[in-house]
C-alpha cells in the first residue's frame, strides 16, 4: 500500500469532539459537507421543477383535463409553472449541482489541499443560495402566485402587474434571483482564489484536472458576465415596485435594452453550466477508457475560447426582436464560430475512446450518452444560428428541443455521470449497478422520446409558450406529437425513483468502497472514502499530470499524480469492479 | 485512526484576500458598466421630453466636480498611506488612512446634499427617465461608497490597535480604489 | 488576394440588411442615435470583461515570474517524508 493512500474507514471527524448535527451539517465550513448540501437543495428543487413540468405537459397534452396530483391548470397558473420549471432548472439545479456542489467537493480533493481559500464565505455562499431557493419556493403560495413572464422574464409583461398578473410573484423571483447570483459570485472567487493559491506543490497548471479548469473557467465566465443582468434586474425591480420607467417606451425607456442584458448573461450562462458537465466526462471518459486524454492542452486552449468567444453571441436570442439586421448578421457569424471549439472538443473525447479498453459501467455510459445527446443539442443551434432560419424557427418548439438537448445532457446525463463516479468518494460506498443500468436506459431512451416529436412539432409550427392550442385549429394535426412527447415524460419521470432508491439505499447499505476502486489518478482518490475532515492523512505531492493511463513499461494500467516516480507499488490488490485494463 | 491534521501549502502568489477581492471587483465594474450602458442607450433613443429632468433643470455638475475632488484626493491619500504602512511608519499611516476615511465621507455628505436640492425640486425617479437613471447609478455609487468607507473606518481602528492585518487592509484598500476609480466615470457620463 | 476578397464582401453583405432596420417599439425619431449606441456598447461590453481578466491574468503571471526569480521563495517546502517534486515546477510560468 502507498504511504499516501491508506485505504481506511473514516468516520466522521477524528480530531474534534463531536461537534453536533447543527454545527457538523448545517453550520459548517467543510467544502465537503457544503458540496453535499448544494446537492441535496440541487436534488430538492429537480424534484420541484420536475413537478411543474409534469403538470403543464399533461395541459398541453390533454388540455382542459384536470391533472392528477395537481387539478386543473388555467392560463394563469400555466404561465407560473413554466416559469418556475424554466428558472428552478437553470438557476436552482444545473447552478448549484454542476458548479456549486461539483465544485466545492473537487476542487480542494483534486488539488490536494484541505478546505476552499475563504471557508466562511463558503459557508455564506450556501447560506444566501438557501435563502433564494426559499424566496422563490414561497412565491407558490402568495397572492397571485409564482411569477408567470418566463424564464427570460421580458418587459413590458414582465414589468407590470398589470401584465403579468403576478404584483408579489414577480419582484419576489427578481429578488431571489437576485440573491442566487450574489451566492455563485461568493462560490466562484473561493472556487479561483483556492485553484490558484492552494495546488499542492509539484501541481503544475497543466497538472490540474480538466474538470477543475472548467469549473473555475466557468466562475469566470459567470462573473464577468452577471453584473449587468444584475444591473437590469434592479431596474427591472424598481420598474415593478416603484413605477419608473426604465424599459417603459411611453416614459422614454427601452424594453429591448432587457433583452440585451439578459442575454449578455444568458448565453456566457449555457457555457457556464456546460463546461462542468464537460470536465466531469473527460475525468470518467478517460478513466474508464484507459486511456490518456487525448490533447490535455488542447481542450484547456479549446474551453478557455469557448468561454471568451461566449461573450460575442448573445444577441443571437434577439434576432427577431427588432434589433439592428447589420448586428444580426454579426451574431450569425460568432454563433456558427461557437460552435466550432464545442465541436472539437466532442472529437478530443471521440478521440480518447480510441484504441481504449473502454468499460460500460455506469458512469461510462453516461459519459457517452452525454457527448451523443449534446451532439444534436449542438447541431440544431446551428440553424438556429443563421439568422434567416431563426426567424422561421425562433419560438418554436424547435428552439425548445434544441436546448432541452443541450440542457439536459449537461443538467442530468452530466450530473448522473459526475455522481455515479464519484459516490464512492462522497459516501464510502458503491451503488448498485444493475439499477443504474436500468435508470441510464430508461432516462436516456425516454428523453429522445421527449423531443424528437418536439423538433418536429416545432419545425411544424407548434410555437412555444401557449397554454391550449386548441385555439389553433390549424396547428390540431400536431397534437399526436405533443401526447407522445408528455407520455415519454411519463416514463422519464418513473424511471427517476429506481436512481432515489439506488442512491440513498446505497449511501447507508451499498458495498463499501475502498480508496480507489475505479483505479483512477486523480488526487481526490488519494484521501480516504469518504474523505475525512482535513480530507489527507497526508498532504500529497504531485509528481506527473492526472491522466497517465496505460503508461508504457507500468505494471498497473494507471499511474497516480502522487506516487513518488520510484515508487512501483499500488493500492493493493486489484478489486472486482475494474476490469485489468491496458493493452 | 488519527493523524496529525496538516495545514495545506498555500502559495500565495498573489495573496488570497487581493485575489478575491479583484475578481469581485471585476464583477462589480461589469455592473456599473451595465447600468451605464443602460444610460448610454436609452439616452440615444429616447425623445428629449421624456428623458430630461422637468422644466429646463440641470444636474449639478459644477458642484459635484468639487465632490469628486474630494473622492479624488482620498483616493490619493490611501495610496501614499499605503507606502508608509510598508515602510513600517504606521503612526503617519494611520493619520493618511483616517484622512482618506474623512474626505470619502465628506463626498458621501455632499452627495446626499445635492440629492436632497433636487428631490425638493421634484427631481425623483418618477419624474423623468434622466432622473431614474440618476438616482440609480449615482445611489449605487453611493451604497458602495458607504460599505468602503465603514471598512476604512475599520482599519484605521485596528491599525491604531495595532491589529490590522494585511489582508483586511488589502482587501479594503482594493475595493476604495475601485469605488475612487469607477467615480470620474460615472460623473463624466451621467452629470453632462 | 481571395482571403482579402472575401472578407471584404463578408462585410459589405453584412452593413446590406441595414435597410431593414424596423423596431415595433421605438418611434423613429433617435432611431439611429439609438442603433449607434447599441453598436458602441455592444463592442465595449463584449471587451470589457475579457481586458480585464486578461489584465489580471498577465499581472498574476508577472508576479509569478517574479517570486520564481527569487528562487522560488513562495513554494513551501513538501513535507520531509517525501521526495521533492519534479523541479520544472519552479522554472514554468503557473499562472492559472
Ligand atoms: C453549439 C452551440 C450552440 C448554438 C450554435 C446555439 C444556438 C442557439 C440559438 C441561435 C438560439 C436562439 C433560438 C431562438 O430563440 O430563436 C438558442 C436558444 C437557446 N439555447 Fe442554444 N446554442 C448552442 C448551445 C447551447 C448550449 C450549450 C445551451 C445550454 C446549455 C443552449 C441553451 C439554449 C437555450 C436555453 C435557448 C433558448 C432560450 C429561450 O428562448 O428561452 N444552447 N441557441
Ligand atoms: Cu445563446
Amino acid at each position: 500500500m502507498s504511504a499516501h493512500a491508506i485505504a481506511h474507514e473514516a468516520h466522521g471527524h477524528h480530531e474534534h469532539a463531536d461537534p453536533g448535527f447543527f454545527r457538523k451539517y448545517l453550520w459548517s465550513t467543510d467544502h465537503k459537507v457544503i458540496g453535499m448540501q448544494y446537492l441535496f437543495t440541487g436534488m430538492f428543487m429537480a424534484i420541484i421543477g420536475g413537478f411543474t413540468v409534469y403538470v403543464f405537459r399533461m395541459q398541453l397534452a390533454f388540455p382542459g383535463e384536470s391533472v392528477p396530483g395537481y387539478g386543473y391548470v388555467n392560463a394563469t397558473a400555466y404561465n407560473s409553472l413554466i416559469t418556475m420549471h424554466g428558472s428552478i432548472m437553470v438557476f436552482w439545479v444545473a447552478m448549484p449541482v454542476l458548479i456549486a456542489s461539483f465544485g466545492n467537493f473537487l476542487i480542494p480533493l483534486m488539488l490536494g489541499c484541505d478546505d476552499m481559500a475563504f471557508p466562511k464565505l463558503n459557508r455564506l455562499s450556501y447560506q444566501i443560495f438557501l435563502l433564494s431557493a426559499l424566496v422563490v419556493l414561497s412565491t407558490f403560495f402568495v397572492p397571485g402566485g409564482a411569477f408567470g413572464g418566463a424564464w427570460t422574464s421580458y418587459p413590458p409583461l414582465s414589468a407590470s402587474a398589470a401584465y403579468n398578473a403576478t404584483p408579489w410573484g414577480a419582484p419576489m423571483w427578481l429578488i431571489a434571483v437576485i440573491l442566487e447570483f450574489v451566492a455563485f459570485l461568493l462560490g466562484g472567487i473561493n472556487f479561483v482564489t483556492t485553484a490558484m493559491n492552494s495546488r499542492a506543490p509539484g501541481m503544475k497548471m497543466f497538472d490540474v484536472p480538466i474538470v477543475v479548469w472548467m469549473i473555475v473557467l466557468a466562475s469566470l465566465v459567470f462573473m464577468g458576465s452577471v453584473g449587468p443582468l444584475v444591473a437590469g434586474a434592479i431596474m427591472l425591480l424598481f420598474d415593478q415596485l416603484i413605477g419608473t420607467g426604465f424599459f417603459n417606451p411611453n416614459t422614454g425607456g427601452d424594453p429591448i435594452l432587457w433583452q440585451h442584458l439578459f442575454w449578455f448573461f444568458g448565453h456566457p450562462e449555457v457555457y457556464v453550466v456546460l463546461l462542468p458537465a464537460v470536465g466531469i466526462v473527460a475525468e470518467v471518459m478517460t478513466v474508464f477508457s484507459r486511456k490518456k486524454l487525448f490533447a490535455y492542452r488542447t481542450v484547456v486552449y479549446t474551453a478557455l475560447a469557448t468561454s471568451v468567444i461566449s461573450f460575442f453571441v448573445w444577441a443571437h436570442h434577439q434576432f427577431i426582436a427588432g434589433i439592428d439586421p447589420r448586428m444580426a448578421g454579426i451574431f450569425t457569424v460568432t454563433t456558427l464560430i461557437i460552435s466550432v471549439p464545442i465541436a472539437e472538443m466532442m472529437f478530443v473525447y471521440i478521440a480518447t475512446m480510441y484504441g481504449g479498453s473502454i468499460r460500460l459501467a455506469t458512469p461510462m455510459l453516461w459519459a457517452l450518452a452525454f457527448i451523443a445527446e449534446f451532439l444534436i443539442g449542438g447541431v440544431t443551434g446551428i440553424f438556429l444560428g443563421a439568422s434567416g432560419a431563426d426567424v422561421y424557427f425562433h419560438d418554436t418548439y424547435f428552439v425548445l428541443a434544441h436546448f432541452h438537448y443541450t440542457f439536459f445532457p449537461i443538467a442530468f446525463i452530466g450530473t448522473f455521470a459526475g455522481l455515479t463516479y464519484w459516490f464512492p468518494k462522497m459516501f464510502g460506498r458503491h451503488m448498485n449497478e444493475t439499477l443504474g443500468k436500468i435508470h441510464f436506459w430508461g432516462t436516456v431512451v425516454a428523453f429522445n422520446a421527449i423531443f424528437i416529436p418536439l423538433f418536429l412539432a416545432g419545425a411544424g409550427g407548434d410555437h412555444r409558450r401557449i397554454f391550449d392550442y386548441s385555439a389553433f385549429p390549424e396547428l390540431a394535426s400536431l397534437q399526436p406529437l405533443r401526447q407522445i412527447a408528455t407520455i415519454a415524460l411519463l416514463v422519464l419521470i418513473a424511471f427517476q425513483p429506481v436512481f432515489l432508491f439506488n442512491f440513498f439505499y446505497s449511501m447507508f447499505r451499498g458495498k463499501r468502497a475502498t480508496a480507489n476502486p475505479w483505479h483512477a489518478n486523480t488526487l481526490e482518490w488519494a484521501a480516504p472514502s469518504p474523505p475525512p475532515h482535513g480530507n489527507f492523512p497526508e498532504m500529497p505531492v504531485v509528481y506527473r499530470g492526472p491522466y497517465e493511463y496505460s503508461v508504457e513499461g507500468r505494471e498497473d494500467d494507471y499511474w497516480p499524480q502522487h506516487v513518488p516516480p520510484d515508487d512501483v507499488t499500488v493500492d493493493g490488490p486489484v478489486e472486482a469492479p475494474v476490469a485489468a485494463g491496458g493493452h | 485512526m488519527h493523524f496529525p491534521v496538516t495545514r495545506a501549502p498555500h502559495r500565495e502568489i498573489v495573496p488570497n484576500s487581493v485575489l478575491g477581492m479583484l475578481i469581485f471587483v471585476g464583477t462589480e465594474v461589469m455592473f456599473f458598466a451595465g447600468m451605464i450602458s443602460a444610460f448610454t442607450i436609452t439616452r440615444a433613443g429616447s425623445l428629449p421630453l421624456v428623458w430630461s429632468l422637468p422644466a429646463g433643470l440641470v444636474l449639478p455638475a459644477a458642484e459635484t466636480a468639487v465632490n469628486t475632488v474630494a473622492l479624488i484626493a482620498s483616493g490619493i491619500l490611501m495610496f501614499v498611506a499605503d507606502r508608509q504602512r510598508r515602510a513600517g511608519r504606521s503612526g503617519r499611516a494611520a493619520g493618511l488612512l483616517l484622512g482618506a476615511t474623512v474626505l470619502g465621507a465628506l463626498f458621501v455628505l455632499l452627495q446626499g446634499r445635492e440629492w436632497w436640492g433636487l428631490l425638493s425640486q421634484g427631481v425623483t425617479m418618477q419624474s423623468s427617465t434622466l432622473g431614474a437613471f440618476f438616482y440609480l447609478i449615482v445611489g449605487t455609487h453611493a451604497v458602495h461608497a458607504v460599505v468602503a468607507i465603514v471598512a476604512l473606518g475599520v482599519a484605521w481602528w485596528r491599525l491604531r490597535q495595532g491589529t490590522l492585518s494585511s489582508a483586511f487592509f488589502l482587501g479594503a484598500q482594493t475595493f476604495w480604489y475601485f469605488v475612487v476609480g469607477i467615480w470620474p466615470v460615472i460623473y463624466l457620463r451621467v452629470y453632462f | 488576394m481571395t482571403i482579402a476578397r472575401v472578407f471584404s464582401a463578408t462585410l459589405l453583405t453584412l452593413a446590406a440588411p441595414g435597410s431593414a432596420l424596423a423596431c415595433a417599439v421605438c418611434g423613429t425619431m433617435g432611431m439611429e442615435n439609438n442603433s449607434g449606441a447599441y453598436f458602441g456598447m455592444t463592442i465595449i461590453m463584449s471587451l470589457l470583461p475579457l481586458c480585464m481578466m486578461g489584465g489580471v491574468v498577465y499581472w498574476v503571471s508577472r508576479r509569478v515570474a517574479a517570486a520564481e526569480a527569487a528562487s522560488m521563495p513562495h513554494q513551501v517546502p513538501a513535507p520531509s517524508s517525501v521526495p521533492t517534486p519534479y523541479p520544472a515546477s519552479a522554472t514554468s510560468p503557473d499562472i492559472a
